[in-house]
C-alpha cells in the first residue's frame, strides 16, 4: 500500500507521513499540489493522497479537481488533512471528489479511525 | 500544545488526587481529551484550567478532571465490527422478525458523552428507507447525570467529530455552530438518554432488540458482573443481541447469554431462563 502526503510543511508532512507508516503504507511526499501530480506519475499508484488544502503553485483544491478529471487516477481515495473547516470548504471538497476530511489539528487516532472508516459502510 | 511547566502541574496534581500517572507523551490527547471540560467551565484554553487547578480549584472540579482522563475513550463508529455484523445479519434478520409491530429499539447502555448512541442513531437513520413507516428508538443510558447532559446536548467540539465520523455523515447530521458541530434535531430527536448504573433497576423502555455495551465490566466483582448481565438480560428481546468489547469482563455472561458465532463482533444471544422473568 502505497500513500501521497501532499503538504508544504515538512514538518507536518513528516508527522502524517509517520502516522501513515505505522499503518502499513509506504509513504511518497510532495510539498505541493503540482509536486504531488507529478509524484502520482512517477512512483504511483498510490491507494490514497493526503492533501493539505493551502498551497503554494497548486492547493490542494486544485489538486483534488485535476486527479477526478483524471480516469487513471479514480480509484485513489484523497483526504483533506486541513485548516479550512468551514462547512463551504469542507463541502466543495467533497464536491469535487475528496473521500474524507480531517481538520487540523488531529491525533494519530483521529487519523487512523478516518483511515479505518472507509470500511465503514451502514447500508 | 500544553507547556512542559503546565503538563507538569497537571500530572503532579493527578498524582496526588488518585495515584494516576501521566505520560508526558499523551500530551496532545490529554489537552484534547481536558479542552471539552476547559470550555464548559468558562476557560479559554486547558491551560488556564490547568492554572485554576494549582492555585485555587472550585469544589469538585479536580473529579471532574479525573472523570475526564480516566474515562474510556470515546470516538464515533469506534467498534466497526459490531456495524459490520449489524448490517449482514442483525437489521436483516430483525426486519423480518419485527414486522408486524414495526419498532427496533437499540440500547446504547453505557452512552457516555452521546458519540455512541448517536453513531447508532445514524445507522437507524441510514437504514429508514428499508424500514418505511417504523418506529426507530435509540435508548441511551448513563450513570452520570452531567454525562447525560453533555449528550443531550449534542455539541462536539472539531476535535471530538475528527474522531471516527465519516465526513459526509457529518454534513448530513450536524451544523456548525461557531467552533463546534451540533447535532440536527431530526437525528437528536430518535435518541432517549435515561440514568441507569447497570446495577440499579433498568429503566422500563421495553423489551429492546440490541444492546451495545463498550464499558468493560472487568472492575466488577464477581456477583457485581453477574448483576448487570442479569439486568440487561431482563431488559432484552428474547431474540435480541448483546454486543460487547473483545476483553475481560465477560465472566458470569454464560450464566445468561449464548455466544454469537462471528468473526466481526463480540456477540451474545439472551439464553431461555427458568424462573426469571
Amino acid at each position: 500500500m502505497k500513500a501521497l502526503v501532499i503538504d508544504d510543511s515538512r514538518t507536518m508532512r513528516t508527522i502524517i507521513g509517520r502516522i501513515v507508516k505505522e499503518l502499513g503504507y509506504d509513504v511518497v511526499e510532495a510539498g505541493n499540489g503540482k509536486e504531488g501530480l507529478t509524484q502520482l506519475q512517477a512512483a504511483g499508484p498510490f491507494e490514497i493522497a493526503l492533501v493539505d488544502w493551502n498551497m503554494p503553485e497548486m492547493n490542494g483544491y486544485e489538486f483534488v479537481v485535476a486527479t477526478r478529471a483524471d480516469a487513471q487516477y479514480a480509484e485513489m481515495k484523497i483526504m483533506m488533512v486541513t485548516t479550512e473547516t468551514e462547512v463551504s470548504q469542507v463541502t466543495k471538497a467533497i464536491e469535487a471528489g475528496a473521500n474524507e476530511y480531517l481538520m487540523k489539528p488531529f491525533t494519530k487516532e483521529s487519523l487512523k479511525e478516518k483511515l479505518e472508516s472507509f470500511g465503514l459502510n451502514l447500508i | 500544545m500544553l507547556t512542559k511547566p503546565e503538563f507538569d502541574a497537571l500530572a503532579q496534581i493527578i498524582k496526588q488526587f488518585c495515584a494516576v500517572d501521566l505520560d508526558q507523551a499523551q500530551s496532545l490527547f490529554i489537552e484534547q481529551r481536558l479542552l471539552p471540560l476547559a470550555k464548559e467551565e468558562g476557560f479559554v484554553s486547558v491551560g488556564e484550567l490547568i492554572k485554576k487547578l494549582s492555585e485555587s480549584p472550585p469544589p469538585g472540579l479536580k473529579k471532574r478532571v479525573v472523570e475526564v482522563l480516566t474515562t474510556q475513550e470515546v470516538a464515533f463508529f469506534r467498534e466497526l465490527g459490531w456495524f459490520q455484523l449489524l448490517k449482514e445479519r442483525v437489521m436483516p434478520e430483525l426486519a423480518v422478525k419485527r414486522a408486524s409491530t414495526k419498532e427496533l429499539r437499540f440500547w446504547s447502555a453505557t452512552a457516555g458523552p452521546g458519540q455512541e448512541p448517536i453513531s447508532f442513531a445514524i445507522l437507524l437513520k441510514e437504514n429508514g428507507p428499508k424500514f418505511p413507516g417504523w418506529r426507530m428508538r435509540m435508548i441511551a443510558t448513563e450513570s452520570s447525570e452531567r454525562m447525560i447532559d453533555r449528550a443531550k446536548a449534542g455539541i462536539y467540539s472539531q476535535l471530538e467529530v475528527n474522531r471516527g465520523l465519516p465526513v459526509t455523515l457529518l454534513l448530513k447530521y450536524f451544523t456548525k455552530q461557531g467552533m463546534d458541530w451540533a447535532i440536527k434535531d431530526d437525528l437528536a430527536q430518535i435518541i432517549e438518554y435515561y440514568k441507569f448504573d447497570l446495577l440499579t433497576s433498568p429503566p422500563a423502555v421495553g423489551p429492546v432488540d440490541v444492546v451495545f455495551l463498550r464499558s468493560s465490566l472487568a472492575n466488577l466483582s464477581q456477583e457485581a458482573k453477574t448483576a448487570a448481565y442479569e439486568n440487561i438480560h431482563k431488559l432484552m428481546a428474547p431474540d435480541g443481541y448483546l454486543f460487547l468489547v473483545n476483553g475481560t469482563g465477560h465472566e458470569g455472561i454464560a450464566n445468561v447469554f449464548e455466544r454469537v458465532p462471528s468473526d466481526k463482533a463480540v456477540c451474545f444471544q439472551p439464553r431461555v431462563l427458568s424462573g426469571v422473568s
